[in-house]
């Protein structure tokens, strides 16, 4: 329903759609791009058929992300991300979500225990990666030494082997594992909250190995403490199979960095006759319980005004009785 | 305690102080402390992690954080409740985004001219000092300054005519104002979105197509037109239909006050079925049909008694020819009637050459006329 002063809707021109409602336009808005984005959120799901092992690769690692993450419940067999046209799927589900990376878990005969990582730019596949799982450990099997690490912290990541720079795949993987597990891009970090480690491992040209360990800070007599770790996540033994590298249009697009303005520093104003000048805003003070500063030059009579107030307080006493006495008798 | 005797420096490892930072990790890493990475390029061992997985790992894990924790707790820090807030810098490895880049919005009309002309965007102040109350109320909102609805009331000027209402014109005004404002955000918008393409739009707002028949239900201009005809249509249409509902079709019923005689027929042709006992008709009819079907399968447009006068003329021409070369023949002996006959031969075969050619551009056709002719007289014998 328009209002009677609007524009008449002539047919055959262009109309302007608006968001209905206020939290339409803030989720919209919310999903625009912008110049530093938010932490990558990531896909959970599972393909045509699955194993034990890869559902619980797919419950830890979503754990891991939990508030960062979607996890799908069902199987999905038209989700095929080395395939052509196989992704159609995956984009739309991703879109629907913003996701803009997957983990799908699937399991056959020639590929068991199969994980692809994958990466969306603009909810279009931008590259993925397959991995088999050969060894397994979860993070229930290490007991309560991840009960330290709090969910949403940013962790501290790892890479360990001159294969990740040599080898393609294992490059592809290092830029991946980086992506799914480093969270939001923050500007200051409070120090208390460093206490998780991602490590991967490139043992050879195709296996990987993932684990995690939970920092406790010890006290090392500097002002720099002792770092203990312990074990506590996930240990995963990862094959490297295939790999798609990004088309190069799509690369281009993404690799992309904006122009990063200077930060305006707010209640910070030049003027042409003070030069720099700057505002301060003073929360209310009641006047009552101000607590005012000692002058020494007050000194003595402070002194002499609480000695006077110290008898006058004990004049009264003494004089009490006395005249109780004599109002008595 | 007493002071030793020999003046010299006292040697203290950190041991004796009880300082342990652990061993750092050995060799170069890449640290990028924006994203809290460390990358330590060097090729492991393999056969110490084959022997000792786990102790190798925790051991190499744990020189590289302390080596990333001594970085982070290097930065310039302010204390915080809980912690200490470290600045981070930006980071340094390379990570493909999720979504491109937000393209900068193209300026509007307005800001075009204001850059132009050197115009500068001055803050209003939120509160406005009001005349009729006389106190200072805010700028826009609940009880705002110069509210058009609070007028108690308007002086007539001199140039105002009887019967016009002073209110009803400011409010008038403003509908303008705001009709034109919505008007020149929505060409704003679609310059831009020509400009540099639809992701240039807010993400709230989007440009879409008019349908037909879309529109404002009380409006002015071309919007009410529309529906007003579309409506008168749809009535047209609707009374018709009930009109001719009836058993009769709606012949017979009386016609109302103001319908035209055609407005309650039904639409479309109505079939005509021939007369039953008139033979003549019905024969005139089917030869007609035959004639037509006939005409439609010869292959040629041409007038048969022409093809055959010619066909005949060209024989005659031949007979006429043949009977002219014995004659010569016979010439050659006798000279005397040569030279007398020579000239009449000539102008006659000027004469046959000219039929001749005419016969011979004919030939081709005649070839064909003589198949049209066969034809032809077959087709006669059938239609006798």
């Amino acid at each position: 329903m328009q209002p009677e002063d609007a524009t008449p809707l002539v047919p055959g021109q262009t109309k302007l759609v608006k968001a209905k409602t206020r939290r339409g336009k803030r989720y919209l808005e919310s999903r625009a791009p912008k110049a530093i984005e938010d932490a990558k959120r990531v896909l959970f799901l599972y393909g045509n058929q699955t194993s034990q092992v890869i559902k619980d690769v797919v419950t830890d690692l979503y754990q891991l992300k939990r508030l960062e993450a979607q996890k799908f419940t069902r199987k999905n067999e038209n989700v095929r991300p080395f395939e052509p046209g196989g992704e159609t799927s995956l984009e739309f589900y991703c879109n629907r979500n913003n996701c803009s990376l997957f983990v799908l878990g699937s399991h056959s005969k020639k590929r068991p225990h199969n994980i692809v990582i994958g990466r969306m730019f603009d909810f279009r596949l931008y590259d993925a990666l397959e991995m088999g799982v050969e060894e397994l450990q979860v993070i229930r099997d290490f007991g309560a030494a991840g009960t330290g690490a709090q969910l949403g912290n940013k962790p501290c990541v790892v890479f360990v082997g001159e294969k990740f720079e040599s080898v393609p795949a294992m490059a592809l993987a290092k830029s991946l594992l980086l992506d799914i597990f480093r969270g939001e891009t923050v500007d200051n970090i409070n120090l208390a909250g460093v206490d998780r480690v991602v490590m991967a491992v490139a043992m050879d040209d195709c296996r990987l190995q993932l684990r995690q360990y939970s920092i406790r800070f010890k006290k090392s007599g500097t002002r720099i403490p002792r770092v203990a770790l312990t074990e506590m996540g996930p240990r995963i033994v990862f094959s490297v199979r295939r790999y798609r590298l990004p088309p190069s249009d799509l690369q281009q697009e993404a690799m992309k960095q904006p122009k990063l303005g200077k930060k305006k520093e707010k209640n910070v104003s030049s003027d042409s006759l003070a030069g720099k000048v700057g505002r301060i805003y003073m929360p209310k003070q009641s006047m009552d319980t101000l607590g005012l500063s000692k002058y020494k030059g007050t000194k003595r009579e402070r002194r002499e005004s609480a000695r006077e107030a110290a008898e006058a307080r004990k004049r009264p006493k003494a004089a009490e009785p006395v005249a109780e006495g004599a109002s008595t008798e | 305690m007493a002071e030793p005797e020999t003046a010299g420096p006292v040697k203290v490892t950190l041991q004796q102080l009880g300082i342990s930072t652990g061993n750092e990790h050995e060799g170069s890493l890449d640290i990028d402390l924006g994203n809290l990475c460390a990358f330590d390029p060097a090729p492991i061992d393999t056969a110490r992690l084959t022997v000792d997985p786990d102790g190798t790992c925790a051991e190499i894990a744990r020189g590289i954080t302390q080596a990333l924790v001594t970085k982070l707790f290097n930065l310039p820090a302010e204390p915080i409740m809980g912690g200490r807030l470290a600045k981070l810098p930006t980071p340094v490895t390379q990570l493909p985004r999720a979504l491109p880049v937000p393209k900068a919005k193209p300026l509007t009309r307005w800001q075009q001219f204001a850059a132009k002309k050197g115009i500068v965007k001055r803050k209003r102040s939120k509160l406005l000092y009001d005349e009729t109350t006389g106190e200072w109320r805010r700028r826009h909102g609940y009880k705002r300054a110069n509210d058009d609805n609070d007028i108690p009331i308007i002086e007539a000027k001199a140039t105002d005519k009887p019967g016009e209402d002073p209110f009803a014109a400011l409010a008038a005004e403003k509908r303008e104002r705001v009709k034109t404002n919505r008007a020149a955000q929505l060409a704003n918008l679609k310059q831009a979105a020509k400009k540099a393409g639809p992701g240039v739009l807010p993400a709230s707002l989007r440009l879409a197509a008019t349908l037909p028949g879309e529109g404002v239900k009380v409006g002015k201009g071309v919007g009410k037109s529309l529906r007003r005809k579309e409506l008168k249509d749809d009535i047209k249409t609707a009374s018709r239909l009930a009109g001719i509902s009836t058993a009769s079709i709606g012949k017979f019923d009386k016609r109302l006050a103001g319908e035209k005689p055609g407005e309650r027929a039904p639409l479309g042709k109505r079939r005509n079925f021939m007369s039953v006992t008139d033979t003549k008709a019905e024969r005139s009819k089917t030869g007609s049909i035959a004639e037509k079907l006939l005409k439609e399968r010869s292959d040629d447009i041409l007038d048969i008694r022409k093809a055959m006068t010619r066909m005949e003329s060209e024989a005659r021409e031949e007979r006429h020819q043949a009977k002219r070369k014995r004659e010569e023949e016979s010439d050659v002996r006798g000279g005397a009637k040569k030279a007398r006959k020579a000239g009449g031969g000539g102008g006659r075969r000027g004469i046959k050459g000219g039929k001749g050619t005419a016969g011979k551009a004919s030939s081709k056709g005649a070839k064909g006329f003589k198949g049209a002719a066969g034809k032809a007289g077959k087709a006669g014998k059938g239609r006798r």
